[in-house]
């Protein structure tokens, strides 16, 4: 068993006059098995978080429960988890044999013998046998990594805690790594709480993920409903890459129509849409995803001529960034769109698929809808 | 890399395949010949004064700088090591730089863990405290510390003259620990925390291995002050009883005369330990000396 739940979490760290909350009262529920990512920018309180979980930070206030049982001033040791660290922390004095057998000889009364056979049983698993004579400075990155992970997986725990694991990694072998931790996760069924300020790892390992930013989880729920429907300007921002384009708008209501104006577009609402705004304030925010940009056709409405700064081809997609106003925003076409730099375009921004926030709460007011078929509609070029 | 054929090249040619590919011959010769002088300077006095003990009082005083072969004689060994008092003196200051180093490792070690790990009111003061009593002459503190000894009872006692030394190497002792444990990763110690240690598990296990070249330096450091502390024995030690091996030195010379040969042999023999704990932990020390914690494990 491995359920874990978190009460009210809050860590404080100085005293006197800077005092700097790292943490700010965080409630959550982590299910037996589950892989939950917490994910935000730098200093956003994920890793202290997750040091609070492991107990090498006391909470100021707040309770965490491992299956039943309050663990809030229990010692590291006493709490069956395991940890990955970002730089591996390796004992640089040990062979990957002793740095794996150590926390099985701290920890348990196994015998030699035995703590051997696992050992080599779980290196034999993560394909190191070969290194466990070998000293960490001997060793590769990753092959660092997964002598990490073996001592984290000889131990048995009852929840892995990963602190950016794959972030001393490059490209290559971070994509390697980051499928292999999703199949050994899997198969182990283990609670594992991972750290990470990777979008792609944030998207793509978890069950469900948890935004932290200054400390206040702003949603928790699966990667996707996080993508689609995010709870608030911040989280739209953060989930997904390219970034989702924000416009400051103003509601106009003088027209036949109620429209969302910007320094450099008008967008008439229709009836649905003008619901979600009229009468909560007048500031708004038009949010709309870089792949829900389309080059307009000569029947569409709030067409918006814009001017292309660069394009970006990959490939598979093509970024495009275009300047509105003054700011510059991402559009992505799929495939290959060739579009000269200085030329003009004209996009627009599907009613169905734009996002609208409380201009002073940043609060989620309409998400755009789950994608559906007529996403194949979208204008290839 | 490239072979070179070296085959009738003479002495310069081998010379130069010897030397990396940036450095020439010529170049190499002055550095050879600036450090050929600057260690000449430094160790011949040495090479002199070992030879001066191999020799009798009149080859000696003979005028040679070179004797003969047959002239080279034990016989100023001899004659100090049968002195009782020198071997006491010698059984004593290694009692006393013993203790002291012992003492201050397990002080400093456990000090230096504390100031580079935790935080705790008033840490900053210790630091600066700490270092301010390197900034006082010994001799400064040395009669305060004869009336504390003599209020403790301590005066003509190892125990003193233990606790002296201590006092004096432990500020340095501990500094340079906490330098050496502030390049040792936090995350090795929250490893094995994660990984069942307790605090003092942490320190035993996982950081002391890693600090040998770091424990070396103080050491040896500690050691030495104390193998060649005069002052605060002088002051401190009362009879033969409790007397050190500088003390031994002043066995061999009287109001009127100074056998130089007992003087220098003496002095030779309270080298050789210094000398031979170096070769022991030269290894560590150098590795001490020129890397933090982690830097080359």
């Amino acid at each position: 068993m491995g359920r874990i739940d978190i009460d009210g979490l809050t860590k404080v760290f100085g005293d006197g006059g800077d005092e700097i909350v790292a943490v700010d009262e965080l409630n959550c529920a982590i299910e037996d098995g589950e892989f939950l990512i917490l994910v935000g920018p730098s200093g956003c309180g994920k890793s202290t978080t997750l040091r609070c979980i492991a107990g090498l930070e006391r909470p100021t206030d707040g309770k965490i429960v491992l299956d039943g049982d309050d663990v809030t001033d229990e010692k590291p040791k006493n709490r069956n988890m395991a940890m990955v660290f970002q730089n591996y922390a390796l004992y640089p004095h040990m062979t990957a044999r002793e740095n794996m057998a150590f926390g099985l000889k701290m920890t348990t009364d196994l015998s030699t013998d035995e703590i051997d056979r696992r050992v080599t049983e779980t290196a034999e698993m993560m394909g190191i046998e070969e290194l466990l004579d070998q000293k960490p400075k001997e060793l590769s990155g990753g092959q660092q990594q997964r002598v990490a992970l073996g001592r984290a997986i000889v131990r048995d725990p009852e929840v892995f805690l990963m602190d950016e694991p794959l972030s001393n990694l490059d490209a290559k072998l971070r994509t390697q790594m980051r499928t292999e931790l999703q199949s050994l996760q899997q198969e182990f069924g283990v609670t594992t709480i991972y750290v990470t300020h990777d979008q792609t790892e944030a998207m793509t390992m978890g069950d469900r993920i948890a935004v932290l930013n200054g400390g206040e989880l702003q949603q928790i729920g699966t990667p996707l409903e996080c993508y689609h429907a995010p709870a608030n300007r911040f989280v739209a921002g953060f989930i997904g890459s390219p970034s989702m384009n924000f416009f400051d708008v103003r509601l106009d209501e003088s027209g036949d129509s109620p429209s969302l104006v910007h320094e450099a577009f008008a967008y008439d609402l229709s009836d649905e849409l003008a619901a979600d705004v009229v009468g909560r304030g007048t500031e708004f925010v038009l949010g709309v995803r870089p792949e829900d940009v389309r080059l307009a056709e000569p029947d569409d409405e709030n067409v918006l001529a814009t001017e292309v700064n660069v394009t970006e081809p990959l490939g598979d997609v093509t970024f495009v960034y275009l300047q509105i106003g003054g700011d510059q925003y991402t559009a992505s076409f799929d495939g290959d769109v060739i579009l000269d730099p200085g030329s003009t375009v004209e996009v627009t921004f599907p009613e169905d698929r734009v996002h609208l926030f409380d201009g002073r709460t940043g609060e989620a007011l309409r998400n755009r809808e789950p994608p559906s078929e007529d996403a194949e509609a979208r204008l290839s070029v | 890399m490239a072979t070179r054929d070296v085959g009738g090249r003479g002495l310069l040619g081998r010379f130069d395949d010897w030397l990396d590919e940036e450095t020439s011959p010529r170049r190499a010769l002055a550095v050879y010949g600036v450090l050929a002088v600057y260690f000449g300077f430094l160790l011949l006095p040495i090479a002199w004064l070992i030879l001066s003990t191999l020799m009798s009082t009149e080859v000696m005083y003979s005028g040679r700088v070179v004797p003969a072969a047959d002239e080279l004689t034990l016989r100023n060994y001899a004659h100090v090591l049968a002195r009782p008092e020198f071997r006491r003196y010698f059984v004593n200051s290694t009692v006393v730089a013993t203790a002291t180093t012992a003492l201050t490792l397990v002080f400093g070690t456990l000090a230096g863990y504390a100031l580079s790990r935790f935080e705790f009111p008033g840490r900053s003061v210790l630091l600066l405290g700490y270092i301010s009593t390197q900034m006082l002459p010994w001799v400064l503190v040395l009669i305060p510390f004869f009336l504390l000894m003599f209020e403790l009872g301590l005066v003509d006692s190892f125990t003193g003259i233990v606790l002296a030394h201590t006092a004096f190497a432990l500020p340095f002792a501990t500094w340079m620990l906490k330098g050496y444990f502030d390049d040792i990763p936090e995350s090795l110690d929250d490893a094995a925390k994660m990984d069942g240690c307790s605090q003092v598990d942490v320190l035993w296990r996982v950081i002391l291995p890693l600090s040998a070249p770091g424990m070396a330096v103080a050491g040896f450091y500690t050691f030495v002050l104390s193998w060649n502390d005069y002052l605060a024995v002088s002051v401190l030690s009362q009879t033969a009883a409790t007397r050190t091996l500088p003390f031994g030195l002043q066995l061999f010379q009287t109001q009127n005369q100074i056998n130089w040969g007992l003087v220098l042999t003496a002095a030779v023999i309270t080298m050789v330990p210094v000398i031979l704990l170096f070769a022991v932990v030269q290894r560590w020390l150098v590795e001490g000396l020129a890397n933090g914690g982690m830097k080359g494990t």
